[in-house]
């Protein structure tokens, strides 16, 4: 029997893809049609924050016996940072295309899409970091120390940072957010379900992928 | 999914001539089809995997 949760994230996903293309959307200047990526660009953030998220934690719970390093998860914190780096690439992607469509360009120099670069090569860092180090204990404890470092930096630079000068986002340096454009909860209606849907899509794929690696230890 | 199709095209036959010919019809089908055979794989997988687990245990 498949997981509840697993049925539900591919329904909701489902639901997203169907009435997030066909739906009616609000119609505004410049961004028009092309508003609808909102339901594909934005969760695969969200879920990229969620997993890292756990792989922040699990790196807490590696390290949080001072003498035995928990290489279990070590394991599961590497599962989700790789999971959420794959999610991290195709916000970049979609991003890229809205971008090319309202910008004018595939990538601008936006402040926001600059400190995704840079958190996404952060997070790439932390694999290199992983694949230098042979000895597992030694690689666990270290690795843990960094993303437990990672993930704060992670949230400034694509958060925090941004707000402070002047981007071309939305809800960014003293831009209008989605939200008051959306008078109608036309794009809540199909714009919740599908972060959650996404986040649960991705939390399958890092359960997969965390299987596999107690399969294989 | 009778009600979420009715929706969709109730919604589509307000849109443009970019949803009125059908054409996205056919975009919206094809992704669908494709994200559902990506969830098919993983529902193979967790199958596989639970059978590992389950012989492993023994």
């Amino acid at each position: 029997m498949i997981s509840w949760w697993k049925i539900a994230g591919f329904i909701l996903v489902l639901y997203s893809i169907i009435l997030g293309i066909l739906g009616a959307v609000p119609n505004l200047p410049i961004l028009e049609n092309s508003i609808r990526n909102l339901y594909f660009h934005v969760p695969m953030w969200f879920t990229m924050i969620a997993l890292l998220l756990f792989s922040f934690i699990k790196s807490i719970q590696t390290l949080n016996n001072k003498n035995v390093v928990n290489l279990k998860f070590d394991s599961e914190a590497e599962v989700y940072a790789k999971t959420a780096l794959v999610f991290g690439i195709a916000g970049l992607c979609t991003g890229m295309i809205w971008a090319k469509n309202t910008w004018g360009a595939y990538w601008t120099n936006d402040p926001k899409l600059n400190a995704a670069a840079v958190a996404m090569l952060l997070y790439a860092a932390y694999f290199v970091l992983r694949s230098s180090i042979d000895e597992e204990e030694k690689r666990a404890r270290i690795s843990a120390v960094f993303n437990i470092f990672c993930f704060p930096i992670y949230i400034v630079l694509v958060f925090i940072l941004p707000r402070l000068t002047d981007s071309l986002h939305p809800g960014n340096g003293g831009n209008p957010g989605f939200n008051s454009y959306d008078l109608d909860s036309r794009l809540r209606m199909i714009f919740y379900p599908a972060v959650l849907g996404w986040i649960l899509i991705g939390f399958w794929i890092a359960n997969i992928g965390k299987r596999i690696k107690n399969l294989s230890i | 999914m009778k009600f979420i199709i009715n929706q969709a095209k109730l919604d589509a036959s307000q849109m443009n001539d970019l949803f009125g010919n059908g054409k996205m019809d056919v975009v919206v089908t094809v992704i669908a089809i494709i994200f559902t055979l990506l969830c098919g794989y993983l529902v193979m997988m967790d199958l596989r995997l639970r059978k590992l687990e389950n012989k492993d245990k023994k």
